[in-house]
């Protein structure tokens, strides 16, 4: 039987021009998250994801990056690297985090976003990729290296499946 | 710092109302290995309420290689040379992009872990105006997996050289059995 897929989770826009977001106590209520993120003008270009604030060297990532040509980025770390924007801000990323709710399942990130300069950015990860214990995720945390800009929104939510 | 605490925000969520554009229409998850898995019946359940599907793959294959493999998928049980699709990838960090015509399937690159374990890594598969008579099925899937030797991600554009409504999807692995616990949701989509 059909039912809605997407339900709003929690929404934050940017003031006092913060330097990380957090979203805590995320509900275990779905199948995966999806984080709807925009950052306005003049935004740090970087933000930096760490799921459960576990900073530990447990993220991977791949990157193809487009612009006028085609770049890619490979990256194992303490957290995740999305492109906010890629030059002059004004930019959108959608983030899924799929499975995050249960012990059983390693957590795959996938990201895509583009930016008013005509860049874009998708990128595919895993947490936990040194196949460690694997833990529920509660928590989601942006970081940048610049304050994040007044104005910019982060969107939560629930995605069944 | 800012925190944003959920437990407040529900409420909101709750109160903002309006249609609902996609939906959850139904999930596979096997409990024992398989060579497959088939949703069958979907234009005939669903073509009168959407326009486009979402499916969302989580699979692995029973081997034992500690590397991504590729998902497979056919339309309407067809095995012609009736698929084709072009893809570009981040392969372990090399660019790679190939462009393939007439094959007998659909192909997802390196989104199925060859190791056993049905969860490290996934493929979203957008299936664009998939009921329609008139408009040949195609797709974009956005794909990857990692694991602790390889890790990939892609994005294919394909085609299906058929004016045919969508009506069947079967998936399987380009090497082995699907693993338990594999598990494929599939999304439908209201448009124009």
């Amino acid at each position: 039987m059909a039912e809605p897929a997407l339900e709003l989770i929690g929404t934050y826009v940017a003031s006092g021009s913060p330097s990380s977001v957090s979203f805590t106590s995320i509900p275990a209520d779905y199948k995966h998250l999806r984080l709807e993120l925009w950052c306005s003008s003049l935004a740090a270009r970087t933000w930096y994801v760490t799921l459960n604030n576990d900073t530990a060297y447990v993220y991977i990532f791949r990157s193809l990056l487009f612009s006028t040509s085609l770049s890619n980025s490979n990256s194992t770390g303490s957290n995740f690297g999305v492109y906010a924007h890629r030059s002059g801000g004004n930019g959108g990323t959608t983030i899924d985090i799929k499975n995050y709710a249960d012990t059983v399942t390693y957590k795959n990130i996938s990201a895509r976003g583009g930016d008013y300069g005509g860049n874009g950015v998708h990128t595919e990860g895993m947490y936990d990729y040194n196949e460690g214990t694997i833990t529920a995720v509660n928590r989601v945390d942006f970081s940048a290296t610049t304050a994040i800009n007044d104005g910019s929104t982060f969107a939560l939510f629930g995605v069944k499946g | 710092m800012s925190l944003v605490l959920l437990g407040i925000l529900n409420s909101q969520a709750a109160a903002a109302g309006g249609a609902e554009a996609w939906d959850w229409l139904e999930t596979t998850t096997l409990t024992s290995s398989s060579a497959d898995i088939e949703f069958t019946n979907l234009n005939t359940t669903y073509a009168s309420d959407y326009d486009h599907l979402l499916v969302r793959a989580e699979t692995g294959n029973t081997g034992t290689s500690n590397y991504q493999q590729d998902l497979l998928f056919r339309i309407n049980g067809d095995s012609g040379t009736n698929y084709d699709h072009n893809r570009f990838m981040n392969q372990n960090g090399t660019i790679a992009n190939t462009d393939v015509a007439g094959q007998t399937y659909a192909l997802i690159r390196d989104c199925v872990p060859g190791d056993g374990d049905p969860k490290k890594g996934s493929a979203d598969i957008y299936l664009m105006d998939c009921f329609s008579t008139t408009k040949k099925s195609h797709w974009l899937a956005i794909h990857g997996g990692a694991t602790s030797s390889e890790s990939a991600t892609g994005l294919t554009a394909g085609n299906f050289r058929s004016t045919s409504a969508l009506d069947s999807l079967l998936f399987y692995s380009s090497s082995n059995n699907l693993t338990t616990g594999s598990t494929i949701s599939i999304y439908g989509f209201k448009g124009a």
